[in-house]
């Protein structure tokens, strides 16, 4: 048996994921649809490739990787 | 072998593999076995059918022309997966429960299953999808004629046309097979679906082994190929477009709107929890398609010859290089991605025609026949069938007609903005109660004319409807309607200006046409279950029925209660002239119902309610009874909650009183603990002292001694009646004090209370006045304590009367039902500060301290009082001070 506060501290955390899960597209737009990506991709080269497609793709996978991240953690919670 | 006979023998081994592959799917499917097809990875495979072959060479193409251009495409639906939790879970939810065929079907049913609604949106999609399966078409001649093109650019191949027409052909046979086997009740087609993610792997490695040899192959790495890049290409100030965000806003709307998307993301789940995995997964798919999409444009530009078509650079720039396997792979890449898409978009098209269109109109003209029967099926399968060939006609004669042009070319985002006038329909469907049915019709409807008459008919540059001067000059030489800056809106990127006005307006008038309808009821109910999907778990019956008045009594049961809804319809059926049984649903009765649910439910629900059951619309009882259960349950749950509160706020309220007695009494105990200590000190004080002297002086004069002595013996004696005055008063004021209650005469008290403080009145020579004859009155009382009473109000009369004539009177009066005795004084009295001390303990008035007394005397008198049942209080007349004992009689 897992006491009270244990137990609220677990529902406050799963709460705070799935908060997460449900602002995380509003992320993405920040970074990829507001004037925001030409302030990182400006015409210069990093290692001969472009900063925009360094950009684009870097925040792309990054978004991968929070979303597997709180998916996994929310997996419990969808149902079969 | 001729490369032609090389590509078709290809062509027809992967087709064949593709049968197998979707054969033993169905066949397990069915038995069964491999569970593996419901896997989340075959789902996230089957959502590719979202990269079709516009996507997979025209990126290319695309990224050839315009940098950055194609990515947003990507990018858009990357965005919707991320918001998988609160978008797509809720639609696969929806989908599940509602058990949703296509989207047409989900608006329709959201807004009452208008059916309406349902044929427009299938035209709707038939119109975006024709030309997109035109589209495919033409990507795989194409391919086809680029692979088989010798040296001089001449293609071996018989005709574009005939290919065309075959692929068609065997496209048709294929999903026919797979996709009308049988009308399963859920719409999955598992045969399909796994040829589809099959395909899905073909595409991926296809692609990434392009972009892994143009950049390790061809170039020297990743920093080479992008040295060799045009630097105009990418120009990373003007990324952010409105362009950028149009096509954002397209590409994330059409993997919702798409009939395929919503196929395969919707219709084709099996389980909630493939989609947590489709949310990264389906994103890191698109990822790796794009990954190399900028590398194979680039190497196309620099290392083909100018002039060479960018779209299929995919395929071109392996042949160039003679890498003919790779460039097989890349073939046979690009023809997954047609085959998948048209075999998809057909399925979902042919539900949506025999849903929406055969079937209904086929009930209209054949309304004799028992629909019961399986007539129906037979003649769904069959429409379907018919359906999927006629759209893959469709596709096959839209290309034939526009061919080659340009118009095919562009028609891919085209077509997106035609199926996104779906959007806010389905966006408000599912999160808006408010959203009516004349609300999604009328925005759809203004949507598809602007989308039609700002990019999609002059996208034919005047061939068809629209002129090419109607164009240019708007019609009848308007300027201010030209389609392609209506009302003077100079947006020069036709995309964005038709996005901004179909979408804009489609949304204005959705919202404001909802705001100022009324929802019929049936939409009342459907838009409850849509936006509350996760609050209503059970699965819906199949059947609805029509109201029975056994029906109707169990559902006015659940909300008015077992004895009034008895009570009622046992009235109702002696109104309507039955002595046994329930009475007939007659509409008065049914009006009376509903007025009588709205009490309990709502108007508007029990409007609904009622409406569900007498119109026999598809939505069943059962239904209906749990929404009253659960109303039921609130207002019963919530009552609860306010009873609840009501206590605790009345317990709240006596711990505080209790809390502030308690404080208080702490404090008085405090104060009088101190106020003992006092009194106790003085008499203590002047004992040690006397004892002391008595000690320590040896030769004292007897008199002195005696002197000394007695003081010793008063103060002891004050000590004493102190300590026995505060136990008398703790005890009386616990009430445990001994009462010795007897039958006595009140003269004969005041006769004994006046000999004892006889000396007393001597001493100041105060005269006493009593009415003897008033005191003849028989009291039933503790006469001692009585006596205790006026003997302390009498000496302390005696005591504070500073009148020069002194004098007390003791007055007896008996009333209705009490006898009070007044003992009054002529001197000045009480002064008004003190008045309300004087019945506290040891209070130290103002105008006298030495008085020997511990101001015990009130305090005790008024706690007799109290313990006989009886008051004492001062009042102040003009006379002088008064003090009143009240008895009861």
């Amino acid at each position: 048996m897992t006491s009270p506060a244990e137990q609220d501290a677990k529902a406050r955390a799963k709460r705070k994921i799935r908060d997460a899960a449900a602002l995380l597209p509003i992320l993405g737009i920040i970074l990829l649809v507001t004037p925001l990506i030409s302030v990182f991709s400006q015409s210069t080269h990093t290692g001969g490739i472009p900063n925009a497609v360094f950009y684009i793709f870097g925040v792309w996978l990054m978004l991968i990787g929070l979303t597997r991240l709180l998916a996994t953690r929310l997996q419990s919670e969808v149902p079969d | 072998m001729q490369p032609f006979n090389l590509l078709v023998t290809i062509c027809l081994v992967y087709v064949i593999g593709l049968f197998t592959v979707a054969y033993v799917a169905e066949k397990g499917a069915a038995e069964g076995r491999l569970s593996f097809l419901r896997s989340p990875a075959v789902y996230t495979l089957s959502l590719s059918v979202y990269c079709t072959a516009w996507t997979f060479y025209g990126a290319v193409g695309s990224a050839a022309r315009n940098g950055l251009d194609f990515v947003p495409i990507y990018l858009g639906p990357t965005l919707v997966f991320t918001a998988w939790w609160w978008l797509l879970r809720k639609l696969v939810r929806i989908g599940r429960t509602q058990r949703i065929t296509s989207i047409a079907d989900l608006i329709s049913s959201r807004y009452g299953k208008s059916n309406v609604l349902a044929v427009i949106v299938t035209l709707l999609a038939i119109t975006g999808t024709t030309p997109y399966i035109a589209l495919q078409l033409q990507s795989l001649t194409l391919s086809f004629s680029a692979f088989t093109a010798d040296s001089n650019g001449v293609s071996a191949i018989p005709s574009p046309g005939i290919t065309a027409f075959w692929v068609a052909v065997g496209l048709a046979v294929f999903t026919i097979i797979f996709g009308t086997r049988n009308l399963d009740a859920n719409e999955r087609h598992h045969g399909v679906v796994t040829a589809i993610a099959v395909e899905a792997v073909v595409k991926l490695i296809a692609l990434l082994s392009v972009g892994i040899f143009v950049v390790w192959g061809v170039a020297e790495g990743p920093a080479d190929i992008f040295s060799r890049m045009d630097p105009e290409l990418i120009d990373g100030g003007q990324i952010f477009t409105p362009r950028w965000v149009s096509l954002m806003f397209l590409s994330a709307t059409a993997i919702i709107c798409l009939p395929r998307m919503f196929q395969v993301v919707v219709v084709e789940n099996s389980s909630e929890k493939h989609l947590a995995t489709a949310s990264w997964a389906f994103p890191l798919y698109l990822f790796l398609m794009s990954l190399f999409v900028l590398p194979i444009a680039i190497a196309g530009q620099s290392e083909l010859p100018h002039g060479a078509n960018p779209d299929l650079f995919v395929m071109t720039v392996p042949l160039a290089k003679e890498q003919t396997t790779l460039a097989s792979l890349a073939f046979l890449g690009g023809f997954s991605s047609a085959t998948s898409m048209v075999i998809v978009a057909a399925i979902a098209l042919s539900t949506m025609v025999s849903n929406h269109i055969v079937l209904p109109l086929w009930l209209a003209l054949n309304k004799t026949r028992n629909p019961e029967s399986d007539d129906v099926r037979t003649l769904l399968l069959r429409s379907r069938r018919l359906s999927i060939g006629g759209i893959l006609a469709l596709g096959y004669l839209y290309y034939q007609i526009t061919g080659g042009t340009d118009a095919l070319a562009s028609i891919g985002l085209i077509a997106f903005l035609g199926v996104a006038q779906v959007m806010p329909a389905l966006l408000g469907g599912i999160f808006w109660q408010g959203a009516t049915r004349k609300g999604a019709i009328a925005g759809i409807l203004v949507g598809f004319l602007l989308w039609a008459y700002t990019l999609f008919l002059p996208s034919f540059d005047g061939a068809f409807i629209l002129t090419q001067s109607t164009i240019e000059n708007g019609p009848f030489g308007i300027g201010l309607l030209r389609p392609y800056g209506l009302l003077g809106l100079n947006i020069p990127d036709p995309l964005v200006h038709a996005v901004s006005w179909s979408i804009g307006l489609n949304a204005l008038v959705f919202i404001l046409v909802s705001l100022f309808t009324t929802p019929r009821p049936i939409e009342q109910r459907q838009s409850l279950q849509f936006v509350n999907v996760y609050g209503h778990q059970s699965p819906r019956s199949g059947q609805s029925h029509s109201a029975s008045p056994e029906e109707l009594l169990v559902l006015a049961q659940r909300i008015l209660g077992r004895d009034v809804a008895i009570k009622l319809f046992n009235k109702t059926a002696a109104e309507q002239g039955k002595i046994h049984g329930l009475p007939d649903p007659t509409d008065s009765f049914l009006e009376k119902l509903e007025r009588d649910f709205a009490g309990s439910v709502g108007a508007a629900t029990a409007h609904a309610m009622l409406g569900q059951i007498t119109g026999g619309i598809a939505v069943s009882v059962e239904d209906m009874i749990a929404v009253a259960d659960e109303t039921a349950q609130i207002m019963e749950y919530s009552s609860r909650l306010e009873t609840q509160s009501r206590k605790l706020q009345q317990t709240a309220e006596k711990l505080r009183a209790a809390n502030k007695k308690l404080l208080d009494l702490g404090e008085q105990k405090d104060t009088f603990l101190s106020q003992v200590s006092h009194e106790l000190r003085t008499p203590m004080t002047s004992i040690r002292a006397f004892s002391e002297i008595l000690r320590d002086s040896d030769r004292l004069d007897p008199a002195k001694l005696k002197h000394f002595a007695s003081v010793i013996h008063t103060e002891s004696i004050r000590l004493t009646r102190l300590l026995d005055d505060i136990l008398d008063l703790s005890y009386m004021e616990n009430g445990r004090v001994q009462l010795n209650i007897r039958r006595v005469q009140l003269g004969d008290v005041i006769e004994l209370a006046v000999a004892t403080t006889e000396t007393q009145l001597q001493e100041k020579n105060i005269c006493l006045h009593r009415n003897r004859r008033a005191e003849d009155i028989v009291l039933f009382t503790d006469p001692d304590r009585l006596a205790q009473v006026i003997i302390n109000l009498v000496s302390n009369a005696a005591k504070y009367c500073d009148a020069d004539r002194p004098e007390i009177t003791i007055a007896c009066k008996r009333n209705f039902d009490t006898v009070s005795i007044d003992v009054k004084d002529n001197g000045s009295g009480v002064s008004e500060s003190d008045i309300d001390l004087i019945f506290e303990k040891f209070s130290k008035l103002s105008s006298d301290f030495s008085s020997g007394s511990a101001g015990l005397g009130l305090p005790i008198s008024r706690e007799i009082m109290r313990n006989l049942k009886g008051s004492l209080a001062y009042v102040h007349t003009e006379q002088g001070p008064l003090f009143r004992i009240t008895l009861p009689g």
